[in-house]
C-alpha cells in the first residue's frame, strides 16, 4: 500500500461496520485511498508513524480521519485527544462516527476539538447516504489544510 | 329670760340698782310723809289760829246779832287767799252770816255740835265755837283750800323723781365700774370653764386677778383642772395600755382563755374562737370542759389544782374543737391574782401544735424514708464534712468501693480516690464550696475515677451538692459506676466506627455499581445498537443486491427483520432515556411552558403534514423546571395525542392549565381513541400498551418516562379517558401554583 495514497483513515474495530463503511465508500468510488485501523493504538501508531507504521512520514497525514469512539485498547476520545494535542496532527480533520447517543461523548469530543460528530444512522439507507456525504465532503469538497500547516 | 339666766354682770347691776332705788324711794316717801303730816298740822294750826281770832272778833257781833259787824269781820278774811268760805252760825246753829257774801246758803254746811276740823274733798273744814262772855253764842265755819299742800306734794314728787333718776345714773356708773372688778375674774373663769368644757382641753388655766374669793376660786379651779388633766392623762394612758393589752390578747393566734377557779370561762379571745370553733358568746360563762377531751377526764381538775397553788405549768395535751376535730395544743396555765395577791382566776394560753406535730412526724417519716432512699439508692451516696471525712456512706457505696460503711465512716474521702487525683479533688471540692453553687449535675462534671478497696480504678460520674448545716459545710456526692456504660459507649463507638467503615465501603461499592451501570448503559447505547444497525444494513444489502434471486416470501421476511431491528432500536433509545432519568440531576431554570409546547409543535410538524389537526393552546405559566426534560413531557403527550387521533378526520388537541383539587395542573386533551379507565393504573407502567402494534406503534416506555420526569419535578400525572371519545392527561409540577403567566395561544392546522 502506498502511504501517499492514504486519504481517509477509518478507525473502526467492528468488522461489520468496516465492511459496511467500505461498501458504501466503494459504491461511490471513494474507497481507493482508505486505510483501516482496528483499534486506538494502531490508529496512533499510524498517525505518529510508530511501530508497524514507522516507515510512514508524519508529514503525509490523511485528508480526514473517521473515528469510532468505542475502540479496544485506546478509546476514540483518547485518540482524538492525542491527535489534537500534538501540533503535528492537530490540523487533520477528525470526524467522530459513533453508534453512541451519549451526549457526554459529543460534548467531550467537541471540547477536544473534533471537526464533526456523526451518529451512525440505524437505517442502512441513511447510513449509506451519510457515508457518501461524508466522503464527498471531506475528500472532495473540503480544502485540506496546506502542508505548511504541519510544523513537523 | 328669767333673772336666773341673766349674766352675772347684769345680776350685779340689777342688785346695785334695785338696792339704791329702793333706798331712795323709801327715803323720799318717808320724808314726804313726814313733811305732809307736818304741813297739815301747820295748816290746821294756822287755820285754828285764824278761827280763834275770827271767833274772838266776831263774838260780840254774834252776840249782838250785829250782821254788819259780823260781815265786816268775815270780810277781813279776804286777806287770806286760802280761805274759800266762812260762816257764822248762831247758837241754834242757824246760819247767821256767810262768806263770801254772794255765796249761796247751800255752800255752808250744817254746823256740828262740836268744834273740830276735817279734811274733805281737798279742803280743810274747821268749826270753832264763838264764845262771848264765857257763853257760847254761835259757831264759826272756815273752809280752807288745800292746793298749797298739793303743790307741795307735786314739788316733792318732782324732786324725788329727779333725785331717783340722778342717783340711778350715778349708781349705774358706780356699779358698772365696781361690778367689773368683781365679775371680770369670774367671767374669765367662766370663759376658761367654757373653753375647757367645749374643747376638752384641760391644759387651759384661768388667770388669777385678785386675792379675794374669786382669786381663791380661780386657784381652786386651776387646781381642779390640773388634777383633771393629770387624771385624764393617766386615764388615757391606762386606756391605751388596756386596749394595747386587749389587742395583744385579741390578735394573738394563741387561744387566751380566762376562767374562774371553778373552770368557767370568763374571757375567750379571737384566737380561742378560731382554735376551738366556739365564739366568745358561746363560751363565756360556760365550763371549759366543753373543749376537754373525754378520754382525759381528770386533766382539767389537775390543771386547776396546780394553778390554785399558784404555779405556772406547761402542758402538751389534746383538745376537742366544736366540729369534733382533735387538736394537739401546747398549754401554759398560770394563776391570776388580784391587787391583794389572792388567786381569783386562771389564765391558759393554748397554741395549736397539730401542724407542728404533723410536720415533726413528717420530718421523722421523711428522715426515715430519706435514709431508706439513700440506703436503697442505686447510686453511691457519700457525704463528707468540711474536713472531707465521710459522714454518710450508703449501701451502693459499700458495693461500689468494696468497703463497709463501718470502715468508711469517719475516714477521709481520699482513700476512695486514686492517689494521682487526690490533690485535684480536694481543690475541686474547696472551689465548689466557694462558688456558692449548691448543686452540680452529673453531666457537668468531667468523668472522674474512683478507687476500690482492692485497688482497682474505675470510671465514675458524679454530681455534687453542698449545704450548710449549723454552720458546717456538708458536701454530698452521688456517684455512679460507669464502667459498664463506658464499656457500652466504647462498644457503640467501635460499632459506629465499623458502621462508618461499612458505609464508606458500601458507598464505594455503590459508586462502583453506579459506574458499572453507567458503563452498562453506555455499552447498551453503543454496543446494543451496533448489531441492530448491522442487521438492518445487511438485510437491506441482501434485499437490494439479491432482490432478483430472492423469492417473494424471503423478501417479506427480510422486511420483517428490518422492521424489528428498527423497533428494537427505538426501544433501546427509550429505555436508555428512561434509565438516564434516574441518575440525571435536574437543571432547573425558569421556563415558560408555552415555549416548550411551541418547540414540540415545531418538531411534530414533519409528521403531521398530511393530517388535519386543530390545536387549542391556552397561555401557560412559566415554571422552575429542567427545560430539556419538561420538553420530553410535552413531546410525549403531544405526539401521543397526534398518534391516537389518527383515525379522526379532524383531530382536536387542547393544551391548557386548570385549578384541580387545589393544584394547578397542565392538561393535554385529544379527541382520539381514548382508553378504558379500568386500565388507568397501568397507564404509566413501563412496556404497558393499550393498543395493538398494528394500530398504534410505540414502545410502552413514553408515559413511564413522562411519569418519572413529572415526579422528579415534585408533581404527579393522571389521565381521564373515554373509549372512542378521547383522553385528557393532567400533570402538576412543583411551583406551578402561581397561575398562568406567559404563553402563546394559537391554533395550528
Amino acid at each position: 500500500m502506498n502511504n501517499k495514497e492514504v486519504e481517509l483513515l477509518l478507525v473502526e474495530d467492528d468488522p461489520n461496520d468496516v465492511e459496511l463503511a467500505l461498501l458504501a465508500l466503494r459504491k461511490h468510488k471513494l474507497a481507493n485511498k482508505i486505510h483501516v485501523v482496528r483499534d486506538g493504538e494502531e490508529a496512533l501508531d499510524f498517525l505518529f508513524c510508530r511501530g508497524s507504521y514507522a516507515q510512514r512520514s508524519i508529514n503525509d497525514p490523511p485528508k480526514v480521519i473517521l473515528l469510532d469512539l468505542k475502540l479496544p485498547k485506546v478509546s476514540g476520545l483518547e485518540v482524538l485527544k492525542a491527535i489534537k494535542e500534538d501540533p503535528r496532527t492537530r490540523p487533520v480533520p477528525v470526524v467522530v462516527m459513533t453508534s453512541s447517543r451519549e451526549q457526554r461523548d459529543m460534548v467531550e469530543g467537541y471540547r477536544l476539538g473534533v471537526n464533526s460528530y456523526i451518529q451512525k444512522p440505524i437505517d442502512f439507507d441513511q447510513f449509506q447516504a451519510t457515508i457518501r456525504d461524508l466522503g464527498y465532503y471531506w475528500l472532495v469538497v473540503n480544502q485540506c489544510p496546506p502542508p505548511e500547516s504541519f510544523p513537523g | 329670760m328669767g333673772i336666773q339666766d341673766q349674766s352675772i354682770k347684769r345680776k350685779t347691776m340689777a342688785v346695785i340698782m334695785l338696792t339704791s332705788v329702793a333706798v331712795l324711794v323709801l327715803t323720799v316717801v318717808a320724808f314726804t310723809a313726814y313733811d305732809l303730816v307736818t304741813y297739815r298740822q301747820d295748816l290746821v294750826q294756822g287755820l285754828s289760829a285764824t278761827a280763834a281770832i275770827m271767833a274772838d272778833h266776831s263774838g260780840p257781833a254774834l252776840a249782838s246779832r250785829d250782821e254788819k259787824d259780823a260781815r265786816a269781820t268775815l270780810a277781813s278774811l279776804q286777806a287770806d287767799r286760802r280761805i274759800l268760805a266762812a260762816a257764822l252760825y248762831d247758837s241754834q246753829g242757824k246760819l247767821f252770816i256767810g262768806y263770801p257774801a254772794q255765796a249761796p246758803v247751800s255752800t255752808f254746811p250744817k254746823p256740828p255740835d262740836k268744834s273740830g276740823h276735817r279734811f274733805e274733798g281737798g279742803r280743810l273744814v274747821l268749826f270753832e265755837p264763838v264764845v262771848e262772855g264765857g257763853k257760847r253764842v254761835g259757831m264759826l265755819f272756815l273752809e280752807s283750800d288745800l292746793h298749797t299742800l298739793y303743790a307741795r306734794l307735786r314739788f316733792y314728787g318732782r324732786v324725788a323723781l329727779l333725785v331717783l333718776f340722778g342717783s340711778a345714773l350715778v349708781a349705774l356708773a358706780i356699779s358698772n365700774t365696781l361690778q367689773q372688778r368683781v365679775t371680770r375674774p369670774i367671767l374669765a373663769l367662766a370663759e376658761v370653764a367654757k373653753a375647757v368644757s367645749e374643747r376638752g382641753d384641760y391644759s387651759i388655766r384661768a388667770q388669777k386677778v385678785s386675792s379675794d374669793e374669786t382669786g381663791l376660786l380661780t386657784e381652786a379651779f386651776n387646781g381642779m383642772l390640773a388634777r383633771i388633766e393629770e387624771q385624764t392623762e393617766a386615764l388615757r394612758k391606762d386606756e391605751g395600755m388596756r386596749s394595747f393589752l386587749a389587742a395583744i390578747v385579741e390578735s394573738s393566734e394563741d387561744a387566751i382563755v380566762g376562767k374562774d377557779l371553778e373552770g368557767n370561762v370568763v374571757s375567750w379571745n379571737v384566737g380561742a374562737e378560731q382554735m376551738f370553733g366556739y365564739t366568745a358568746l358561746e363560751m363565756v360563762g360556760q365550763s371549759i370542759m366543753r373543749v376537754q377531751s373525754l378520754d382525759r377526764p381528770q386533766e382539767e381538775a389537775q390543771i386547776r389544782e396546780e394553778a390554785k397553788r399558784g404555779r405556772t405549768r406547761h402542758y402538751e395535751t389534746v383538745r376537742i374543737r366544736k366540729d369534733g376535730q382533735r387538736i394537739e395544743v401546747s398549754l401554759t396555765v398560770f394563776p391570776i391574782r388580784n391587787a391583794r395577791g389572792d388567786i381569783i382566776g386562771i389564765s391558759s394560753t393554748a397554741r395549736d401544735i397539730t401542724e407542728g406535730k404533723r410536720a415533726e412526724r413528717l420530718i421523722q417519716e421523711g428522715r426515715a424514708s430519706f435514709s431508706g432512699i439513700i440506703g436503697s439508692a442505686m447510686d453511691a451516696i457519700i457525704s463528707v464534712d468540711e474536713g472531707q471525712r465521710i459522714t454518710v456512706f450508703n449501701g451502693a457505696a459499700e458495693k461500689m468501693f468494696g468497703c463497709s460503711a463501718g470502715e468508711a465512716l469517719g475516714q477521709p474521702l481520699d482513700r476512695f480516690i486514686p492517689e494521682r487525683l487526690r490533690r485535684a479533688h480536694r481543690q475541686h471540692v474547696a472551689e465548689f464550696g466557694r462558688t456558692g453553687v449548691t448543686t452540680r449535675a452529673m453531666g457537668d462534671l468531667r468523668s472522674i475515677s474512683g478507687l476500690r478497696a482492692d485497688g482497682e480504678e474505675f470510671p465514675i460520674e458524679a454530681s455534687i451538692s453542698h449545704i450548710e448545716i449549723d454552720g458546717e459545710q456538708v458536701y454530698t456526692v452521688i456517684l455512679r459506676d460507669i464502667t459498664e456504660r463506658k464499656r457500652a459507649e466504647d462498644q457503640i463507638r467501635q460499632l459506629n466506627a465499623e458502621l462508618e467503615q461499612r458505609v464508606v465501603e458500601r458507598t464505594a461499592e455503590l459508586t462502583a455499581a453506579n459506574k458499572e451501570l453507567e458503563s452498562f448503559t453506555y455499552s447498551v447505547a453503543h454496543d446494543l445498537r451496533a448489531p441492530l444497525r448491522h442487521i438492518d444494513a445487511f438485510s437491506n444489502l441482501l434485499h437490494e443486491d439479491f432482490k432478483a434471486a430472492l423469492p417473494q416470501e424471503a423478501q417479506h421476511y427480510l422486511a420483517n427483520i428490518r422492521k424489528s431491528a428498527g423497533k428494537m432500536s427505538l426501544l433501546v433509545d427509550d429505555l436508555l432515556n428512561l434509565a438516564r432519568l434516574g441518575r440525571q440531576e435536574l437543571r432547573r431554570q425558569a421556563t415558560p411552558l408555552g415555549r416548550l409546547v411551541d418547540e414540540v409543535l415545531a418538531d411534530l410538524k414533519p409528521e403531521t403534514t398530511d393530517r388535519k389537526l386543530e390545536w387549542h393552546i391556552e397561555p401557560l405559566p412559566a415554571v422552575e423546571c429542567d427545560p430539556g426534560l419538561m420538553k420530553q413531557v410535552f413531546a410525549n403527550l403531544l405526539s401521543n395525542a397526534v398518534k391516537y387521533t389518527r383515525p379522526r378526520p379532524v383531530a382536536v388537541i387542547e393544551v391548557g392549565c386548570r385549578r384541580m383539587n387545589g393544584d394547578t395542573a397542565v392538561f393535554v386533551r385529544d379527541n382520539g381513541v381514548g382508553f378504558n379507565m379500568k386500565y388507568a393504573d397501568k397507564l404509566f407502567g413501563v412496556f404497558q400498551r393499550f393498543h395493538r402494534a398494528e394500530e398504534f406503534e410505540g414502545t410502552g416506555v413514553g408515559l413511564a418516562t413522562v411519569d418519572r420526569i413529572v415526579r422528579k419535578h415534585g408533581g404527579h400525572i393522571w389521565a381521564e379517558a373515554v373509549v372512542d371519545k378521547g383522553a385528557t392527561f393532567y400533570f402538576t409540577v412543583a411551583g406551578l401554583e402561581r397561575g398562568p403567566e406567559e404563553g402563546a395561544q394559537h391554533i395550528a392546522a
